[in-house]
């Protein structure tokens, strides 16, 4: 048992790609926490996906027991957090439960706008920053430059910058020592009620929603009762224990000590990452500071490629939920695409890992409309707002007094060489330019604050595409705006296609619809008869093309050369029909929906 | 005509020049090979079994013309001898052109008794539009040597949709067609495959080229027009209209395609012919150098072969029959298949609505219907 004097909990923040896995694996190895030949690389990112997208997503915290120089034993707490904007509350829960980061920055990429953010993000938890010019081996490493980066724009003193390559294993012990001696030791009253920290929760089939925690004051008893505070939630310790990395059962956790419970409950939803754990004989008079419900940000409907699948996607679904309380789901079904759910996420990449895990999980075919956020309408003559976040389900033009939406404030790090496109960009999404901020002679820091809306729909990928993959990008969400918009209707033969339905601003309605109708003249077949197509506002038509009739059908010859070949074809364009969605009388090849749907993401 | 009908077709595929919006299996520039291909339609002639009575010889193309008319003989005498019966109607597709004049005299020495002549069009602005290398007056020069010889039944092929031809051009076109006094027309719509399917052989680059600058040239609307202007014209000239593409004087329908659609069984020779035993239809290599080689070798070229269950053979013979102006009779279709039509397909009929026609006997297609009959057919498909 390593007192709390002797223990240290930390976290590695960085950029994506910047090197925190494989630093974190090599602290493990160094503290013989796991032998190095058992090794998959990147231990403590456990899911394929997370190793794929070079992204941790769900944190881990791992005991490593450390010889320091001073002769002594020390039990070093590694709190992984997860590297991505859309989890900034879960990452705020992670350093909460710390008293000291590892901040690690690519020595060739140097600051990027997550490296920005996870920084305010510790300083506002007041950690003690180590500061790591990782991947110092690669032949473009520039070491220097990134110090004069951080000496400058986060006012890092060069000389307490530690300069490592995690893949060859330089600077590794410099961290260690620098984790015993910069960062403190926990603090907390041992013999106060129980307040630990949930900072992540995951569901084990076996033993419920497994909680991990950090324990602030008093101490953790297993098989105590115990009570989540925000939700109220009671019930009695199954298992209590550490990582190394893999569970370790223990006694008692006690003040400064981090860990896991295992709490036999079913639904994650319970065990709430930011809620405070206490003792529910002799609770604590308050929880800790800064519990919130993480609130879905971006909308999109998904549905099962085929239609048999919805009972599938509805299971799957209700599984994933158990492991991830942080994105909402409700049924919904839609002309175009049949039944499916509308569904929530944190963020663009949030929605992205669920459509994926969904799809490799649970092997369906998804299709998702494009991205939207909640609007806040407020209607003629009503003291209520009304919480839309399906453009389908907007109140009717003539109702509708103002629509507020929600803005973000987003910050792009950038070579000076893309500083114009980029400007563009942003103010081609509405984005309102606040500041420019020089990080160096070469790179700059652009702050701009801009509608979600504008930001979840493709906006990263221009940026990518227009700065040749330099820039990087983080935001954070400012509030609800009013804005000019309105909803764009898309009609074909005069029946309104709601999966095609979209809220734009007013500005942009005209040159939207017009492409809109144009693209859709293309996909649609010509039918029997002549289809107009028509984008509309309210009952006022803004953009208008006609599909011509088809006027003949037919195979000119069928002779017996021909005929296995001619009914392959009427058999395909059968199938083809059964996939085809009727609206009114006209049939829509579902293709024709996704172009769409992938177009509104180029818009 | 017995139940143990059967029908042969040989497949000719050299061109001298091979059409740019043709599906059909042909090789242009393989003139060496004319003189050694007929030796092996006669062995693979050998090699498949002759069943029933021969009622009908096709050569097709290609450019059967090409054929020299002493080979021709070889080939309707070897069937003649296989089956052991004379045919009654030999067909062999002729190309008018100066550069290739059969012996006609020759041809129908062979047996031959009926001549479809492409001639496609009378108009030569509409054949260089068509990238043919022909002109009007060859096409009347070859069928005027065809009457010469004696040819008692010959049919002209008409093109019609060619970009910049006119309802006008059309009517004129038809009219000195008329003027010949054919006894068969088959009238084609120009339809331009863009992107191939398996199925169909692949057009050349230069083809393809082609077709993508004709295909935007052509109007659905008016080749709609001049289909609905030739039931008219050739209507008020005495022909019957009898299958979806084909007019003939009365008694001059062709008895070989109708076995086509009749789903009669037929045995195809030659590269990329296909057969048919009413229950599996087996088709030969496209490729002409597989072809030869295989047969050279001794055993028949058959690139593959699919087995047709009942759905597929019930749509195949709605398919199939609504092809025939008649249409198909109800009575016939429940006598194979079990089922009133009527009723085995009431979803597919209600669909139809304007597009089929039913009455107590037969199901047709109506005069709208033969526009659009592969929207009526759709819903019949397995």
């Amino acid at each position: 048992m390593i007192p709390p004097e002797r223990t240290r909990n930390f976290s590695i923040v960085a950029h994506i790609d910047h090197g925190k896995s494989t630093l974190a694996d090599r602290l493990l190895e160094a503290t013989h926490t796991i032998d190095p030949r058992q090794m998959t690389s990147q231990v403590l990112d456990s899911m394929d996906l997370e190793r794929e997208k070079g992204i941790t997503i769900k944190a881990r915290a791992v005991r490593l027991q450390y010889e320091a120089k001073d002769g002594q034993t020390y039990a070093l707490n590694l709190i992984d957090t997860p590297g991505h904007v859309d989890f900034t509350y879960e990452v705020s829960r992670s350093l909460q439960a710390c008293e000291g980061a590892i901040l690690v920055v690519d020595a060739s990429q140097g600051i990027e706008a997550q490296t920005l953010a996870n920084m305010h993000l510790a300083v506002e938890q007041h950690l003690v920053i180590i500061p790591v010019i990782n991947k110092i081996d690669l032949a473009s490493a520039d070491p220097e430059m990134v110090l004069a980066e951080l000496e400058e724009t986060l006012a890092i003193p060069r000389e307490e910058v530690i300069l490592a390559s995690a893949k060859e294993g330089r600077g590794i012990d410099e961290i260690l020592e620098a984790i015993v001696k910069r960062i403190p030791p926990p603090s907390g009253e041992a013999s106060t009620p129980l307040q630990a920290l949930v900072f992540d929760s995951h569901y084990d089939q076996y033993k419920g929603v497994v909680a991990y925690v950090r324990v602030a004051n008093g101490t953790l008893h297993d098989h105590e009762r115990i009570r989540f505070m925000a939700t109220g939630v009671e019930t009695d310790i199954l298992e209590l224990g550490y990582f190394r990395p893999q569970p370790v059962p223990t006694r008692r956790l006690t003040v400064g000590e981090v860990g896991y419970v295992a709490s036999g409950l079913k639904s994650i939803a319970d065990a709430r990452v930011g809620d405070t754990l206490t003792d529910a004989d002799r609770p604590a008079a308050e929880p800790l500071p800064g519990y919130r419900q993480a609130l879905p940000l971006v909308f999109a409907g998904i549905y099962p490629m085929r239609g048999d699948e919805y009972p599938l996607l509805r299971d799957a679904l209700e599984k994933l939920h158990l492991n991830d309380a942080s994105f909402v789901y409700e049924p919904e079904s839609s002309v175009a695409l049949g039944f499916g759910y509308r569904c929530g996420f944190l963020g663009l990449l949030h929605m992205e890992i669920v459509q994926e895990r969904l799809e490799r999980e649970f092997g369906l075919e998804l299709i998702a409309s494009a991205p939207s956020v909640e609007y806040r309408v407020k209607r003629l003559n009503r003291a209520d707002e009304l919480v839309v976040d399906n453009p389908a389900k907007f109140p009717p033009a003539g109702e509708v007094e103002a629509i507020s939406e929600p803005w973000v404030s987003a910050t792009v790090i950038t070579p000076t060489d893309y500083i114009g496109p980029i400007m563009e960009l942003a103010t081609t999404r509405r984005g309102d330019f606040i500041n420019m901020e020089y990080l160096d002679p070469k790179r700059v820091n652009l702050h701009f604050e801009m509608p979600l809306a504008e930001l979840i729909i493709d906006f990263y990928d221009q940026l990518k595409s227009r700065s040749s993959g330099y820039a990087s990008l983080d935001y954070a969400y400012l509030g609800y705006r009013l804005g000019e918009l309105v909803k764009l209707d898309i009609m074909v033969s005069g029946e309104p296609v709601d999966a095609l339905s979209l809220i734009v601003h007013r500005s942009n309605a005209f040159r939207v619809g017009k492409s809109l109708v144009e693209k859709l003249k293309e996909l649609i077949p010509r039918q029997m008869f002549e289809v107009p197509v028509q984008a509309a506002i309210g009952s006022n038509i803004i953009s208008r093309e006609t599909i011509r009739a088809m006027r003949k059908n037919v195979l000119a010859k069928c002779y017996g050369g021909d005929i296995t070949r001619k009914r392959k074809l009427l058999e395909k364009q059968k199938e083809g029909k059964q996939r085809m969605k009727r609206i009114g009388s006209v049939e829509i090849p579902q293709e024709a929906f996704l172009a769409i749907l992938r177009m509104n993401e180029g818009q | 005509m017995s139940l143990s009908t059967h029908h042969l077709y040989v497949h000719v595929p050299f061109c001298r020049l091979v059409c740019a919006y043709c599906d059909f299996v042909t090789v242009g520039g393989r003139g060496a090979d004319i003189a050694s291909y007929p030796d092996l339609l006669l062995a693979e002639l050998a090699m498949r079994p002759a069943s029933g009575h021969l009622a009908t010889i096709y050569f097709g193309g290609g450019t059967p013309s090409l054929l020299p008319a002493d080979r021709v003989a070889r080939v309707v005498g070897a069937a003649i001898d296989r089956w052991g019966n004379a045919p009654t109607e030999v067909t062999l597709e002729a190309n008018p052109s100066s550069r290739e004049t059969p012996d006609w005299a020759g041809l129908r020495v062979a047996g031959v008794n009926r001549i479809s002549l492409g001639i496609q069009s009378l108009r030569d602005a509409q054949l260089q539009m068509l990238a043919r290398g022909q002109t009007a007056d060859e096409g009347l020069a070859a069928y005027a040597a065809v009457r010469a010889a004696g040819f008692e039944n010959v049919s002209i092929d008409l093109i019609y949709g060619i970009p910049g031809q006119s309802r006008a051009d059309w009517r004129e076109g038809l009219n000195l067609v008329l003027a010949l006094a054919p006894e068969h027309l088959s009238l084609y719509a120009l339809q331009l495959a863009l992107a191939p399917d398996e199925w169909a052989a692949p057009p050349r680059p230069g083809a393809l080229r082609w077709r993508k600058r004709m295909v935007p040239r052509q109007d659905d609307g008016l080749a709609a027009a001049q289909y609905e202007l030739a039931e008219e014209v050739l209507d008020a000239a005495g022909f019957e209209h009898y299958e979806l593409s084909s007019w003939a004087r009365p008694g001059f329908e062709s008895r070989h395609n109708s076995a086509y659609w009749e789903r009669r069984p037929y045995t195809g020779i030659g590269a990329g012919a296909h057969s048919f035993d009413g229950r599996s239809r087996s088709w030969n290599e496209r490729d002409l150098d597989a072809y030869m080689a295989r047969t050279k070798a001794g055993e028949r070229a058959m690139a593959d072969s699919e087995q047709l269950d009942e759905p597929t053979r019930a749509f195949e013979a709605i398919a199939l029959g609504l092809r025939r102006v008649t249409g198909l009779s109800r009575a016939a279709f429940a006598n194979e298949f079990g089922t009133d039509p009527v009723e085995r397909f009431a979803a597919a009929i209600g669909e139809g609505a304007d597009l089929l026609e039913v009455d107590h006997d037969r199901i047709r297609l109506t005069t709208r219907g033969r526009l659009f009959a592969n929207e009526a057919l759709v819903g019949f498909a397995p």
